[in-house]
């Protein structure tokens, strides 16, 4: 056991003695807080002139949002909120900038969301047009709505009945509480996640290759754990890297975002920002799925790295390589209605930090074994993570 | 102790690297003297399990090259090695130890003792990348002596060293010779002159010559002859026989070559030494070189 700790050990030195790595690390952990920020900086203008800060304004909005918090989304709050945005008179303008909306309706700002989105009006003058009494029934017409979609899939019937069943599990009624926080931490977990990603790839890529490239293979391979701890150590070295680098970043993100933004929000459901979502999860619950799913993602993006470092010998081979395969599934939109790829587009690790994995309303029987997506993409991470290590170390051990 | 090379070959697609090569090697010095390309480390490769053959086996004591045991008991410097330069001397040689699977403790003793041995001491936490070629190649003298190897394989080991160094890695290597098998390639004959006891002969990826030293200059005893003559008979002999040495003396030219019987009346048999066996079997590949380099 000491003999493979000390060799992890020097493959974690190999790492951090390198001056790259440090830039990295850096410039990532600095890109990482800037854009968790980033929404912050610079000032909200009305006619050419700073209205305020966005700083202030988040501070602002915080500060209704709070004075809302704790009371249950029901045909009041909802009424409530018509009411304040009727106040806003017709403009040609940007209705944000007139003062009866600052005065009035930015309060209900997020009320007036989920209204928008559950009885599906496209600007607020049809507000009125809301019947009162659908107000009383909107968590009946939010669950037609979803099951509506689910109806509209391309998904055969036991998977709509899952996701129909689990949509009906999730409890009503909702009680209002200032989510920003976790809002802007799930939203901002996927640039992390792409962020760690790339830092994964560029230090885990000479892991094998990189013995190739320093000369150092025939000292290594003629030493007696050259081909057998040697290479566990290496393995085992990019796998907690990876674990530790995203553990990292996500705290990075959690603790840049969350002292700002606030803390609250953790017990809220998901439907409050996400109203169509089908699970029963609090916003808590998502960002802890979401970020088990990134680094199933990334563990699967660095488990490739390794494989391929251990049969290019080349690192800088491997880098274009895995940046390819980082960077190209961004442009492949594939359709809703071709169901298998569009699940199996969704298996690529980039394809992977996208939160519609966790929100949407697909289920996926897998000969009779129903899943949601992101229970398919976490245990599919682990397993090909896993089952591509004996390749790393096969191609690495086969060296010739 | 013994050292057994079966019939070992390396086939690449269109050459045969090494050509069913068998050998049988106890303790001493063994000096692998062949041209550029003719196979050496090729053959060294296989005997240290990193290069896999395409027949043939190596076994030490009964333990096949594929085996940990046996890389237990390997010590290598490659030809051509690179290092981790952001390491220091003292960390690249902790690191090997615990490749070679040596335990903290000795690893510590065992870098210290080396380092002193190469004349590394004052420089062991001084990055490699602040090195010179020399220390470099010290530093690859150290690491292969690490795990107190039985057999050491050591390819080209005196390149990158100033003639004093040179000298005093020969003593090393003869002392280790006396309880372990040392398998040493370079083209610096009189290294091998030096310190081996065993000379194998390496072309075209065979051996064909092996033995001490005095066997196998025994071919050219007698047939060594220097003589110093005008340009035309210097012209004659060049083109006519295998050439040791040429040397420009004001009106006259000195030749050190090889033949069966005087090839001239100036020319006087000499004591054959293993540069001229050397050049005698290579003289092909010399010939080409000079060739190459607009010498004729």
């Amino acid at each position: 056991m000491s003999s493979y700790m000390e060799l992890i050990k020097f493959e974690y030195k190999k790492i951090f003695k390198k001056r790259s790595t440090v830039i990295i690390l850096i410039i990532g952990i600095i890109l990482t807080v800037i854009s968790s920020v980033g929404t912050l900086l610079g000032n909200y203008y009305i006619e050419g002139e700073v209205f305020e800060g966005n700083y202030e304004g988040m501070k602002k909005d915080r500060a209704y949002k709070r004075r809302l918090s704790g009371r249950e989304i029901n045909a009041d709050l909802l009424s409530e909120a018509i009411e304040a945005y009727s106040r806003i008179p017709f403009t040609e303008g940007i209705y944000h900038n007139t003062e009866e909306y600052q005065k009035y309706a930015r309060p209900y700002n997020e009320i007036y969301g989920i209204i928008r989105k559950v009885y599906d009006i496209d600007n607020i003058r049809q507000l009125g047009s809301i019947p009162r009494e659908k107000l009383y029934d909107f968590y009946a017409v939010r669950q037609r709505v979803v099951e509506k979609i689910i109806e509209n899939t391309a998904m055969n019937d036991r998977e709509k009945e899952n996701s129909i069943i689990l949509s009906r599990k999730v409890k009503t009624p909702f009680i209002y509480s200032y989510i920003d926080g976790y809002q802007r931490f799930i939203t901002q977990m996927n640039t992390t996640a792409i962020i760690i990603c790339f830092i994964c790839i560029i230090c885990i890529s000479p892991l094998f290759a990189g013995e190739y490239a320093e000369g150092m293979d025939g000292l290594v391979f003629s030493a007696k754990y050259g081909k057998s701890k040697m290479i566990y150590a290496k393995i085992i070295t990019g796998i907690t890297f990876t674990i530790l680098i995203s553990l990292l970043f996500t705290f990075v993100t959690y603790l840049t975002v969350m002292p700002i933004f606030g803390w609250d929000g953790s017990g809220t459901p998901i439907q409050q920002y996400l109203p169509f979502t089908i699970d029963p999860f609090t916003f808590g619950q998502v960002a802890m799925l979401y970020s088990i799913m990134i680094l199933g993602g990334n563990i699967l993006s660095s488990a490739i790295t390794m494989a391929l470092s251990a049969k290019l010998k080349s690192p800088f081979l491997v880098l274009v390589i895995m940046t390819a395969i980082t960077i190209v599934p961004g442009f492949i939109n594939v359709s809703e209605n071709v169901l298998w790829l569009y699940h199996l587009i969704k298996l690529i690790p980039v394809k992977m930090f996208n939160l519609g994995n966790i929100i949407d309303v697909y289920s996926i029987d897998i000969f009779g074994l129903i899943l949601r997506p992101y229970e398919l993409i976490i245990i599919f991470a682990f397993i090909a993570g896993i089952a591509l290590l004996p390749l790393a170390y096969r191609c690495f051990k086969n060296h010739k | 102790m013994e050292l057994v090379i079966d019939r070992l070959s390396k086939h690449y697609k269109n050459k045969i690297a090494v050509d069913r090569v068998s050998l049988t090697l106890k303790e001493g010095v063994y000096g692998l003297l062949g041209a550029n390309g003719s196979g050496k480390t090729t053959l060294m490769r296989m005997i240290c399990g990193v290069l896999k053959p395409t027949s043939g086996e190596v076994k030490f004591n009964g333990i096949d090259v594929s085996e940990e045991k046996f890389r237990d008991l390997l010590g290598y410097l490659p030809q051509d090695f690179g290092y981790y330069p952001e390491f220091t001397a003292y960390d690249f040689l902790l690191y090997l130890s615990s490749l070679k699977g040596l335990t903290r403790q000795r690893a510590k003793d065992r870098t210290s003792e080396l380092l002193k041995l190469v004349g590394l001491s004052d420089v062991a936490k001084k990055k490699i990348k602040s090195f010179s070629g020399g220390m470099k190649q010290r530093l690859g003298i150290a690491q292969a002596l690490l795990n107190n190897p039985k057999i050491l394989v050591l390819d080209e080991p005196t390149a990158g060293l100033d003639p004093n160094e040179r000298v005093r890695f020969r003593n090393l290597i003869s002392r280790l010779g006396k309880d372990r098998i040392v398998l040493l390639s370079t083209h610096i004959v009189s290294d091998v002159e030096y310190i081996a006891s065993t000379i194998l002969l390496m072309k075209n990826g065979q051996i064909i010559h092996k033995g001490p030293l005095e066997e196998i200059i025994r071919p050219i005893e007698g047939k060594v002859f220097e003589c110093l003559v005008d340009c035309n008979t210097a012209e004659y002999l060049i083109a006519n026989y295998p050439i040791i040495n040429v040397r420009e003396e004001k009106d006259k030219t000195f030749l050190r070559l090889v033949a069966e019987k005087a090839p001239c009346k100036e020319a006087k048999a000499v004591t054959a030494v293993l540069e001229d066996l050397y050049l005698y079997y290579f003289n092909k590949e010399a010939n080409k070189s000079e060739q190459l380099y607009g010498i004729n």
